[in-house]
């Protein structure tokens, strides 16, 4: 009895935990978005070309949308009101950045979308790199983390441009 | 209850529990770290939830017969197996939906159809392990009834602490303690009673009635208290009523009742058919 009850369980458990998720990745593949336009709590984004996509991962109610560009996942995440400025958010998507596992925090970079400017950090991990970039803008605020197993100049030329076309107020 | 090393359901429990225990702290462990106040204080208030729980195990006690080992090992299920395959599962069913209906709809029916299932499910999972573990410790329906509750307040720690810090780190305004004790104020005190536990409770009456009357009918009872947790979660987490109607914050109020109120009472008509139905175990003891 104990052996069937013992199996029964773990096959509840592995169907869930590894089967569903399995399942999911196998029959949902990722989608090209480029051209889509998708609205995050005042906020826009028109995915430029050979951007893609995997379905649930945008969230309008709760202003999320995760890209991928190339091997790299870009989150943005919008929300609002918010009190304090681009640098302040950087700083607090830099603590919970250095606190992950075989995250390292490099320099600070540039960022900019549709003409507003935001604050910026690199960062290396333990199998690639990636940037944080956040924007204040009358009170709404989005942040954009991207991370790759290899961010080349070209996959990062290709997330700023993703970055370029936040359009703030627009939603 | 003791470690028996030839019983595989107690290798299961130990084996699941462990790795869902590391998954579990590699996923909070970096927001807590970042935000030690926040996270001390959502620690200390959502272990609150425990203490009812102990009140209501302690005013039963002549009708139970579990270990605390055993009650100890379901709160380890639901903290640790439960959370961590419901995050799993419950995102990859998320997926499948916004694949066939679309991210908008799959945002706004997944934690209607999807999570209900999926939680419900791997705690019904942890009661009946906990049960076979202890297999011929189960006096009645209240040993299952309290069983349940310890497994479920487990879960409703760890979630309550989840999205405590989430919110924290949502908040983007430091180690600030304000959206922890706000959502406290909405998952714990307006939302906290009838959630996980008393689901689970329900779960775990029927999971005790098919293990100590061992019919086929009572088998269908426990499978039956599963689908009516599952449908009561459902309705829970539906939009339903969650806006009040538009007619202010007492009608949100009132919506919480409605939504809530069943499960409650129901584990509370449990309580007093099992005292009613089932000897206390000092009387059985003296029959003996």
């Amino acid at each position: 009895m104990s052996l069937a009850v013992a199996t029964a369980v773990a096959a509840v458990v592995l169907i869930f935990a590894l089967g569903v998720p399995l399942l999911n990745k196998a029959v949902s593949p990722t989608v090209d978005v480029g051209g889509d336009t998708f609205a995050l709590e005042g906020v826009t984004v028109t995915a430029p070309d050979e951007v893609r996509m995997r379905p649930g991962y945008y969230q309008p109610q709760s202003g999320r949308a995760e890209f991928l560009v190339g091997d790299a996942e870009v989150d943005i995440a919008v929300a609002g009101p918010y009190d304090f400025d681009a640098e302040y958010l950087a700083d607090e998507m830099a603590r919970l950045l250095e606190v992950q596992p075989g995250v390292q925090l490099t320099e600070p970079r540039d960022c900019d979308a549709d003409g507003v400017e935001g604050a910026g950090r690199s960062f290396v991990t333990e199998t690639g790199a990636g940037f944080a970039c956040a924007f204040v803008h009358e009170e709404i605020r989005a942040e954009v983390t991207a991370a790759g197993a290899s961010l080349d100049s070209d996959t990062v030329d290709r997330i700023d441009a993703l970055i370029a076309q936040l359009s703030f107020g627009a939603a | 209850m003791r470690p028996d090393p030839a019983s595989p359901a107690q290798w299961t429990a130990v084996l699941l529990i462990g790795a869902a225990a590391i998954l579990l702290l590699y996923n909070t462990l970096p927001v807590a770290l970042a935000y030690p106040r926040a996270g001390t204080t959502a620690l200390a208030l959502f272990s609150l939830f425990a203490v009812p729980f102990w009140i209501m195990r302690r005013r039963l006690a002549d009708w139970l017969t579990l270990p605390v080992g055993a009650l100890a090992l379901g709160l380890a299920w639901g903290a640790t197996v439960s959370v961590m395959t419901s995050l799993f599962g419950s995102r990859a069913l998320h997926g499948l939906l916004a694949t066939v209906w679309g991210p908008a709809w799959a945002e706004r029916w997944a934690p209607v159809l999807a999570a209900p299932v999926v939680e419900e499910v791997v705690k019904a999972a942890g009661v009946v392990l906990v049960i076979a573990i202890a297999w011929g410790r189960v006096h009645g329906v209240l040993d299952g009834i309290v069983l349940g509750a310890f497994c479920g307040v487990g879960f409703q720690i760890v979630e309550g602490y989840a999205f405590a810090m989430s919110s924290t780190v949502l908040n983007r305004a430091g180690d600030v303690v304000e959206p922890v004790i706000a959502v406290f104020i909405v998952r714990g005190v307006l939302a906290g009673l009838w959630s996980h536990a008393i689901f689970t409770a329900i779960v775990g009456a029927g999971v005790a009635y098919a293990a100590t009357r061992r019919t086929r009918r009572s088998v269908w009872v426990a499978a039956g208290s599963l689908a009516a947790v599952i449908v009561l979660h459902a309705v829970w987490n539906s939009p339903l009523l969650r806006d009040g109607l538009g007619l202010g914050a007492l009608a949100v109020l009132a919506g919480v009742m409605v939504k809530g109120l069943p499960a409650v009472l129901i584990v509370w008509w449990l309580v007093r058919w099992a005292k009613r139905e089932e000897s206390p175990v000092m009387r059985s003891l003296e029959t003996a």
